[in-house]
């Protein structure tokens, strides 16, 4: 991140804050949608996150910390989006397709159902651990870092995340796809 | 499935599917709402629009209708209720600068960091967002054809410029304006469109109004010997049409907040004069036909005219071989022909006017001229056209840019560039009419 033009940014350049918004918006829509897995959730997740940055940016005391800065307002974002949506956000596209999970090569159509449905059922916080820790790629420290909380509360949400998915893997390969009327998220 | 790479693996293959690039259209929007807002007070007290988790894309729709008009019932008590306690709202006396209305938005914007905009022309200063980009006035802001024309190029003119967010500002002679309730009252008479009074504003320490006009908020004040008006409303892209023209709902009140802000940084002074153009290096041509002189600028060439103008056909053909004709090189691209015609037995210079301005042109009286000591005018149809009146006799000198068809002007065009006027009055103070 070039520091310069977040110091720019944070004086009231408007035309740097857009340089810094065009160069991580990418990203955080990436982040976004696999949090929220849902595309307009995530566009909105990221437009407040880039409106916040704008307006909290010249409290953030240290430039080089802006990166991290910007995960955690886009991960409050979607913590809200989510919230704000979750009594209508119900539906799972369900595949009526029986078989076994394909795990070298390509994710088969049956897994990633079963994941997509297995996720959908975490909640929000589990959903950042786990997103931060294998789409990001970060150590769980480094997750605790970037998220702001202790590392033993991060290897509690990737413990119970991963415990939920792995059997939300296993339970759907023991019985057919039936219904999309699990709790929502 | 007992096997934690396997996992790693799966869970990582079905993460790297989906989007990686966020649109340039949900970019846009987030910044010029960002940008729109400024950087909030932080002990503000935030409005329903300003609640986290609501899109930019909800806030931006239309407002509906009961809340638009309880917002201009509450506006409307507020400002009854601030006359009755006699505070700050209603009093002209306000502090210079400062921008006060009946109903002070909680979603204040912040000025600081914006740009800082001088109008010579209009006699005030303001600052705006940086995101803004401005299109100089090209002319001045006349009554009649200007009013209805909300993308007029007589009006110092702003856009966003990643978003749908006009503003335009101009002035006029206290005269020409009348008072400003009468500006607000005529300007955007549309059928169709609303107009209410939204609050009380001093700007610069005068005080005016704020309207809601066809979807725009209008600002309108009188200081000194002008009246001001400022407007801002939503643009539809490639749409000249005013908001509610457009179906569009009431304005966002974000709008109402930006108009605030902008007013309060407005500083007025009198009007500068525009740089004169220097003619005197220019060289003298003499119409024996016609009975005058100018002069023109080096390198311009000259066509006499062949015979004697008359109201049919050369009413009709700004090429017409009855005119003096002039023209400057091809790349400065401006053409000027100029002729004398005598009033006939009992007509008057209104009626030969208005026999003469037949084309489907907008037309109007933009300022008085002088012209070789004789009182004048610039008057607008189709381009612009000095006139002066001697004894029975009418000199007319027009110009325009010939952009049009076969040298024309452009066909019904409101105003040619900014060049134009300049060398209309340029030209004009060089000119001698003999006496009848």
């Amino acid at each position: 991140m070039d520091e310069a033009l977040v110091e720019r940014a944070r004086a009231g350049d408007e035309e740097a804050f857009s340089g810094l918004a065009r160069s991580v918006g990418d990203r955080l829509l990436a982040i976004a949608f696999r949090i929220t897995r849902d595309l307009g959730l995530a566009e909105d997740a990221v437009q407040q996150t880039l409106i916040g940055a704008w307006n909290d940016l010249p409290d953030l005391r240290d430039a080089r910390a802006f990166d991290a800065w910007m995960y955690r307002l886009l991960v409050h974002a979607c913590y809200r989006e989510l919230r704000r949506n979750r009594r209508w956000n119900a539906s799972v596209r369900v595949v009526p397709l029986d078989g076994r999970i394909e795990v070298d090569g390509a994710v088969s159509v049956i897994a990633r159902d079963q994941l997509e449905r297995g996720f959908r059922r975490l909640p929000p916080e589990q959903r950042a651990v786990f997103v931060f820790h294998h789409y990001l790629g970060l150590s769980l420290p480094e997750v605790a870092d970037a998220l702001g909380v202790p590392l033993g509360t991060v290897k509690s949400r990737m413990h119970y995340a991963v415990s939920a998915l792995r059997a939300s893997l296993e339970a759907d390969l023991r019985s057919p796809i039936e219904s999309t009327s699990e709790r929502p998220a | 499935m007992n096997d934690t790479s396997d996992f790693d693996r799966l869970a990582r293959a079905w993460l790297a599917e989906g989007p990686r690039e966020l649109s340039d259209r949900v970019l846009a929007e987030a910044l010029d709402e960002a940008y729109f807002r400024g950087r909030q007070r932080r002990l503000g007290v935030r409005t329903a629009g300003g609640q986290p988790g609501l899109s930019v894309r909800a806030r931006f729709g239309a407002l509906p209708l009961s809340v638009g008009a309880f917002l201009i019932v509450a506006i409307v008590a507020a400002i009854a209720t601030a006359a009755i306690l006699g505070d700050r709202f209603a009093s002209p006396g306000g502090l210079p600068g400062q921008a006060a209305t009946a109903a002070p938005s909680d979603d204040a914007v912040d000025p600081t960091g914006w740009i800082e905009f001088r109008s010579d022309r209009y006699g005030f200063s303001l600052s705006h967002p940086r995101s803004w980009t401005l299109t100089l006035a090209s002319r001045d802001w006349v009554w009649r054809e200007d009013r209805l024309d909300w993308m007029s190029n007589a009006a110092e003119r702003f856009a966003a410029s990643t978003a749908d967010v006009s503003f335009a500002a101009f002035s006029l002679a206290a005269d020409a304006a009348a008072r400003p309730n009468s500006l607000s009252d005529a300007y955007y008479p549309q059928d169709g469109c609303t107009r209410d009074l939204v609050g009380l504003v001093t700007i610069d320490g005068h005080a005016g109004e704020i309207y809601r006009v066809c979807g725009a908020f209008q600002a309108v004040v009188d200081a000194g010997a002008r009246s001001y008006s400022f407007a801002l409303w939503r643009t539809a892209p490639n749409e000249a049409m005013p908001p509610e023209l457009r179906g569009a709902g009431p304005p966002h009140r974000d709008f109402l907040s930006m108009l605030e802000a902008v007013l309060a940084t407005v500083d007025v002074h009198d009007p500068v004069p525009l740089p004169a153009i220097d003619t005197t290096a220019w060289l003298p041509y003499r119409s024996d036909r016609y009975g005058f002189s100018v002069s023109i600028p080096a390198g311009w060439t000259v066509t006499p005219a062949e015979r004697d103008w008359s109201l049919d056909p050369d009413r009709r053909d700004w090429l017409t071989p009855a005119a003096e004709h002039f023209a400057s090189p091809a790349a400065e691209a401006l053409r000027a022909s100029a002729w004398v015609v005598e009033l006939g037995s009992g007509e008057s210079f209104s009626d030969w006017i208005n026999d003469f301005h037949t084309l489907p042109c907008p037309g109007g009286r933009i300022e008085g001229a002088i012209v070789d000591g004789r009182v004048g005018n610039i008057l607008f149809h189709c381009t612009y056209h000095g006139v002066a009146v001697v004894g029975n006799r009418v000199f007319v000198l027009a110009i325009w840019t010939p952009t049009g068809e076969e040298g024309r002007p452009p066909v019904g065009a409101t105003a040619g560039d900014e060049r134009v006027l300049p060398m209309l009055r340029a030209l004009l103070s060089t000119v001698d009419l003999d006496e009848p």
